[in-house]
């Protein structure tokens, strides 16, 4: 019931705000090539998706980030992990990475390109360069912040070296770990989108943005944009919400 | 069994170096349960965690049977004040994690782990969260935890501080039937004295800090002990008086 209720609820905004978008334009008169109304958006995505452009992008640019971000997220951790665990580690390679994160990623994108050129690789490289170093020093702070105490029970629970670190610290961060996880995704998406935009030898939405920039067709652009929020909050919805709710049921804290 | 010998702990504080304890002599017979009272900072706690080997001696030796202890490990189970369960697990899960570092397989683990939480009345209980369980079950889960490598030495660290009476007077019950089951060695820290006189075969009283013995005193009564003993009561107050005397000495 309360359920049902908040998607209601979601659902009549959605609806209402679209129907006031659609009256703003006709009452306004302007042309789709100026301002699209969620009709001509609708219209677009029903070309696209009649084409077949739409499902080939999508694949390809989650390939890159399903890629890209495991890479990110596995290696930001086991990074994240030998920073904490060792304070020469920290001091060297902590403060280089702590520098480089203040590069935005897109600063990235002219020394993608120089080196692995204008396609797949480079792009990765991006997504990489993007979501590696966020989900590093997240996890850094994440296994820093855990309690001596849980370190000192595993110790004389005869956990020791990577047990310590595998069995005690990584399961301990895990709230931690997760909302560095989501940082780390956003990252990506961003980087993802940054160079695929540019790159646009590459199939891929970013790609259609550019392309949609070039055929002057805004209603495909905005299209193109509406499939990118929707699959945005449909990886937060079904990757990161149950991730979330499995977290807070084994530690008892309910989200709020 | 346990055997300290000018023991001294020094930490470097903000303003140089700080004597936290000793030094300390002191020996624990095997199946001994000593109970350490002190003044809050008296470096009670540092003594277990030294014993633990949580910290290295300044100076002095520690002696577990003969031999130095060596860095933690399951031979030497602590109980924390806020019992540092794994959230993640669950009692189960908790109870069976030393058992796992040991290399057990699934079925002794699940077997050790049912023996143990029935030990501390936790049977119906194995497979909740952590959250799920009040304070007292906690540490019920947490004592069953570090008994169950079968450990020579149980270090407990306060452990029932953050309890209400009630719920301690049933893990006093717990703690001494353990004394009277299991061989284990026990140094049990805490600030009340009526908690070490009700707990004991020996109290051991530490001064201010850095702490030093200033007493022992052995607790012959019957067990099982409970509370509200006027014996208990006596060697409460024989204890604080001991540990108020030492204070007054100390300030003039």
């Amino acid at each position: 019931m309360k359920r049902g209720g908040r998607f209601f609820r979601g659902a009549l905004f959605f609806a209402v705000l679209v129907l006031i978008w659609e009256a703003v334009v006709v009452a306004a008169k302007v042309p789709p090539f100026l301002f699209p109304g969620p009709l001509d958006v609708a219209q677009s995505i029903r070309e696209l998706l009649l084409h077949q452009e739409l499902f080939p992008a999508v694949a390809a640019s989650m390939r890159r980030m399903a890629i890209g971000y495991s890479f990110s997220l596995a290696g930001g951790v086991l990074v994240g992990m030998l920073l904490a665990a060792s304070r020469l580690a920290d001091e060297t390679l902590g403060s280089l990475l702590l520098g480089l994160q203040t590069l935005p990623s897109i600063c990235w994108l002219p020394v993608a390109i120089l080196w692995f050129g204008l396609g797949e690789a480079g792009i990765l490289f991006v997504v990489v360069a993007g979501a590696f170093l966020a989900v590093a020093s997240s996890a850094r702070d994440a296994f820093r912040n855990l309690p001596p105490v849980l370190f000192r029970a595993g110790r004389t629970l005869g956990a020791t070296g990577r047990g310590l670190w595998f069995r005690v610290a990584l399961p301990a961060a895990a709230p931690a770990l997760l909302s560095g996880a989501k940082l780390g995704w956003s990252f990506a998406w961003r980087s993802l989108m940054a160079g695929e935009l540019l790159s646009a030898g590459a199939p891929g939405l970013g790609q259609m943005l550019t392309m949609g920039r070039e055929l002057n067709d805004l209603p495909r652009v905005a299209a193109v944009m509406v499939v990118i929020m929707i699959l945005g909050r449909t990886v937060d919805r079904f990757v990161f919400g149950p991730a979330e709710a499995a977290v807070a049921a084994r530690w008892g804290t309910t989200g709020r | 069994m346990l055997r300290l010998r000018a023991l001294e702990k020094t930490f470097d504080g903000r303003a140089g170096p700080v004597a936290a304890l000793g030094p300390i002599d002191l020996d624990v017979r095997p199946g001994e349960l000593v109970c350490l009272v002190g003044p809050s900072g008296c470096g009670k706690s540092t003594l277990l965690a030294l014993v633990a080997g949580f910290e290295i001696p300044s100076a002095g030796s520690i002696e577990i049977e003969g031999r130095p202890p060596g860095p933690p490990g399951p031979d030497r189970s602590v109980m924390f004040q806020e019992g540092a369960l794994f959230p993640w697990l669950t009692a189960r899960g908790n109870v069976e994690f030393p058992l796992k570092s040991l290399g057990l397989p699934a079925a002794e683990r699940r077997d050790r782990s049912t023996k143990l939480l029935r030990m501390v009345h936790l049977e119906d209980f194995a497979e909740s969260r952590i959250h799920e369980l009040s304070g007292g079950m906690k540490q019920r889960v947490a004592l069953a935890r570090a008994l169950a490598t079968g450990p020579k030495i149980l270090l407990m660290d306060e452990p029932f501080g953050a309890l209400d009476a009630q719920t301690r007077e049933h893990l006093y019950a717990e703690v001494q039937e353990i004394r009277a089951t299991r061989t284990q060695t026990i140094l049990f820290v805490t600030h009340n004295v009526r908690e070490a006189a009700c707990l004991g075969d020996r109290i051991v009283l530490l001064s201010r800090r850095p702490g030093r013995v200033i007493g022992d005193l052995p607790v012959d009564l019957p067990r099982p002990r409970t509370m509200n003993l006027p014996d208990i009561a006596r060697i409460g107050a024989e204890a604080a008086e001991l540990l108020r005397s030492e204070m007054i000495e100390e300030k003039s």
